[in-house]
């Protein structure tokens, strides 16, 4: 849409959450998510609040100072915001996490999805199945001689 | 026709009550799938180990496409050798982008009949390695093939070839595996060539009268399949012939090319690049629009021992010789001088001879 030039850039939009908080955003903001822009093109009145259904306030909170961040491209470097996105993301407990991930999903953040799965899976780096396992929850389904046979598939493949 | 065993192997589990249980418990399965495909290759075999459902999403398909299209695919070398004092092959994998020692490891559970022979193709489709054909001292050429998924790091039997072939032309063009002539049973077809596509798990067979029975090299370039003979030496002559997807025809091609291809090749770039090893080791590269070889670097003081073989990733080419030491070239195209800054990977411990080295990226 042509409306995202200079002349709209101060308009407002409300975006609701699905616990009923509502936070008022610039436009450009909000337009990161691809499913918010595609709203606003079907919606009549811009100033009714948008609902964000399955986000709660708590998490689209964060969503928007993801959002916000992003959107002022030109005040930081590329050094600069990696770094920020990476404290920002490494201050998340793993359930807060989850639910930017489902977040950045249902909005179609591209940025803050790839950030998110990108954390999850340095998570896994250089852990053993069981630190794996532990660290998500995850329930060993194997016997252990199944186990014990992917692990002599390769043995070089836990060597570090 | 023997059925892939990767699909029907694994299925079993499908019954079982843990497919049910999410990848990650609290996220969709799509969402963890963005999430571990994003972990790097060399964790795989770890991954493997968490669950079972985990296993097999690594195994799969679905795994394998996620990371192409989304640029996570690693490329690592697979090595096929043969060991001079047991006169066996063997097979063995390297990571190259390992930032400690990069190192090469072995790969076990060859199938047992493949061990002694020689004259064997070695060729790649996605995440799957074959090993087809190939003879022995006591033993016929046959049209047997061998599939290795490198995801499950299983081996099985794949559909053999139409007929028996050892010594011959393979290579992967657009996701089929082209056989081409060799030495086979002498009932056969001399000028026959086969071709397999995964999709149908079937070979098709074909013949053409420019296919030649002593085929030492093949190669696919800009849409078209190149074959060479063997170099006879008096007079010195080599044929090369070439195969046109698009009109479906084998025609023998200028000697201009022929003059200048003397040894293993590598394609980069649509681009061939031979290692002429007949008079010092040079890297030679194939100028299409003038038709003439272009001598790119001598190689002499860093090349491994002869027999050596190439294989490319990006735009970096491997040469791996003798024992599987390696030196690597990194072709800058762009640059008019053709820089090459090389390398090394250290020697390893054998004395094998590489037969053939090809690239599988997951």
């Amino acid at each position: 849409m042509a409306s995202t030039s200079t002349s709209t850039l101060s308009r407002k939009l409300i975006l609701k959450s699905s616990d009923g908080e509502k936070f008022e955003v610039d436009e450009n903001v909000a337009m990161q998510s691809q499913t918010i822009k595609h709203m606003i093109e079907d919606l009549d009145d811009i100033n009714s609040p948008i609902p964000v259904s399955i986000v709660t306030g708590t998490i689209l909170s964060k969503v928007i100072e993801y959002c916000k961040k992003h959107a002022t491209e030109d005040s930081d470097s590329d050094e600069q915001l990696k770094q920020w996105d990476k404290e920002y993301a490494n201050n998340m407990d793993l359930n807060t996490l989850y639910y930017l991930l489902l977040a950045a999903n249902y909005m179609e953040i591209k940025g803050l999805l790839e950030l998110i799965t990108q954390c999850v899976a340095d998570m896994i780096k250089g852990k053993s199945p069981e630190e794996i396992r532990a660290h998500f929850n995850i329930k060993n389904d194997f016997t252990p001689q199944e186990e014990a046979n992917i692990r002599n598939e390769n043995p070089w493949a836990f060597e570090n | 026709m023997i059925t892939d065993p990767s699909a029907s192997s694994f299925s079993s589990y499908s019954e079982t009550e843990s497919r049910h249980l999410p990848l990650i418990s609290g996220l969709p399965d799509d969402i963890a799938l963005f999430c571990l495909a994003r972990v790097p290759r060399k964790y795989h075999t770890v991954l493997k180990c968490v669950s079972k459902r985990w296993r097999d999403l690594v195994c799969s398909e679905e795994w394998w496409d996620y990371r192409q299209k989304n640029n996570l695919g690693e490329s690592w070398i697979y090595a096929l050798c043969r060991d001079k004092s047991t006169d066996q092959v063997s097979c063995y994998v390297l990571d190259p982008s390992s930032s400690r020692q990069a190192c090469w490891k072995s790969i076990c559970g060859l199938p047992p009949r493949c061990l002694k022979r020689k004259g064997m193709a070695f060729e790649t489709i996605g995440k799957k390695l074959y090993l087809l054909g190939g003879c022995g001292w006591s033993e016929d050429a046959t049209d047997e093939v061998y599939c290795y998924d490198v995801a499950m790091n299983t081996w099985s039997e794949a559909p053999s070839m139409s007929t028996a072939r050892c010594y011959f032309g393979c290579v992967n063009m657009d996701g089929k595996i082209y056989s081409i002539g060799g030495y086979g049973l002498e009932t056969s077809d001399p000028h026959s060539w086969d071709t397999y596509d995964p999709r149908t798990n079937s070979w098709e067979s074909h013949s053409d009268p420019n296919i030649i029975l002593d085929i030492e090299d093949s190669v696919v370039m800009g849409g078209k399949i190149y074959i060479r003979s063997r170099t006879s030496t008096i007079p010195p002559h080599v044929y090369i012939a070439v195969y046109d997807l698009s009109s479906g025809k084998w025609q023998q091609t200028d000697a201009d090319m022929a003059s200048g291809w003397l040894g293993p090749t590598v394609v980069v770039d649509d681009t061939i690049y031979v290692l002429d090893q007949s008079l010092g080791s040079k890297l030679m590269m194939w100028q299409k629009n003038t038709r003439e070889w272009i001598p790119l670097c001598r190689l002499s003081p860093l090349l491994p021992r002869p027999p050596c073989q190439m294989v490319a990733i990006g735009r970096k080419i491997f040469i791996i010789g003798k024992g599987l030491s390696a030196v690597v070239l990194d072709i800058n195209v762009g640059n008019a001088d053709r820089m090459i800054a090389s390398s090394s990977i250290p020697n390893f411990s054998c004395d094998d001879d590489v037969i053939c080295c090809k690239c599988v990226s997951i």
